[in-house]
């Protein structure tokens, strides 16, 4: 392993934010775009963007009860990280982040750009306000309410 | 630890027991026992029950299975280490490893601060 090829490698990070569950699609690709433009302007190279969906936080985040989750997969170095922190701080539409190191020397020949992805998302929001009774679709939580029928034959 | 041993020694009287420290650890675990009265018929059981026959060896699911981690972003593999509660289920009711354990417990709390597991939800 010479020491030019070690210098060139960058570190993996990973980036999940969540944004204000009332922006619409177009608004969730702006912000991609924006984070997309910064990784590139910066010598990073972007993997691959995953767009959780609209999900059903455990806690209201800022004041809302879901929110739309963004998960971002990149490389670069130290300072993409803190100007990728810096320009979600200043988006009002992102409302929490949270970065974290994948990998050390990565070489960004080795990791393809990937298409993005589009999750469903764990709530139907077309039936508006009422999440409760859309119980088991729900991925990986047990449906504790499989009752509904207990005809009680004494 | 030296104030572990300064307590060890006042009662018993014998400070200058050369080595103290690796003795307490070492052979000395016997003769602790002695002094505290039990006798050695007690520690012996204890070894020899060890489980007591109740329940079966823990293994830590992520030593079982190779080449998996815990990972913030994994709710539903969380949810096994936390209570309803949102609490972290102890080692030794999980079975994790210690290695393991402390890397469930960093991911449980950055998957805390992403909304995915609850800081403390309220029961009933």
């Amino acid at each position: 392993m010479t020491e030019q090829s070690t210098a060139h490698h960058l570190r993996e990070y990973e980036t999940i934010f969540l944004v204000k569950p009332d922006l619409t699609d177009e608004g969730v690709d702006r912000v991609k775009d924006r984070v997309r433009g910064i990784v590139n302007r910066e010598g990073g190279k972007l993997i691959r963007f995953t767009v959780w969906g609209k999900k059903k936080t455990m806690f209201p985040v800022s004041k809302q009860p879901r929110a739309i989750y963004v998960h971002a997969s990149y490389l670069g170095g130290h300072s993409l990280v803190a100007e990728v922190e810096r320009n979600l701080r200043n988006l009002d539409e992102v409302t929490r982040w949270l970065s974290v190191k994948v990998a050390d020397d990565v070489d960004p020949e080795s990791r393809p750009v990937q298409e993005d992805v589009k999750l469903a998302g764990d709530v139907d929001e077309a039936r508006g306000p009422a999440p409760e009774r859309a119980g088991p679709a729900r991925d990986g939580i047990d449906p504790e309410g499989l009752d509904e029928e207990a005809p009680e034959e004494a | 630890m030296t104030g572990h041993y300064g307590n060890g020694n006042g009662p018993r009287g014998d400070g200058p027991r050369g080595g103290g420290g690796g003795g307490r650890f070492g052979g000395g675990g016997g003769g602790d026992r002695g002094m505290g009265g039990a006798g050695g018929p007690g520690g012996d059981d204890d070894k020899r029950g060890g489980r007591g026959g109740f329940g079966r060896k823990k293994v830590c699911r992520f030593c079982a299975e190779k080449g998996s981690h815990p990972d913030f972003k994994d709710q539903a593999m969380l949810k096994y280490f936390v209570t309803e509660r949102g609490k972290i289920i102890p080692r030794r009711i999980s079975g994790n490893c210690a290695k393991h354990q402390r890397q469930v417990a960093v991911a449980i709390k950055r998957a805390r601060g992403l909304a995915l597991i609850p800081y403390n939800a309220l029961v009933g």
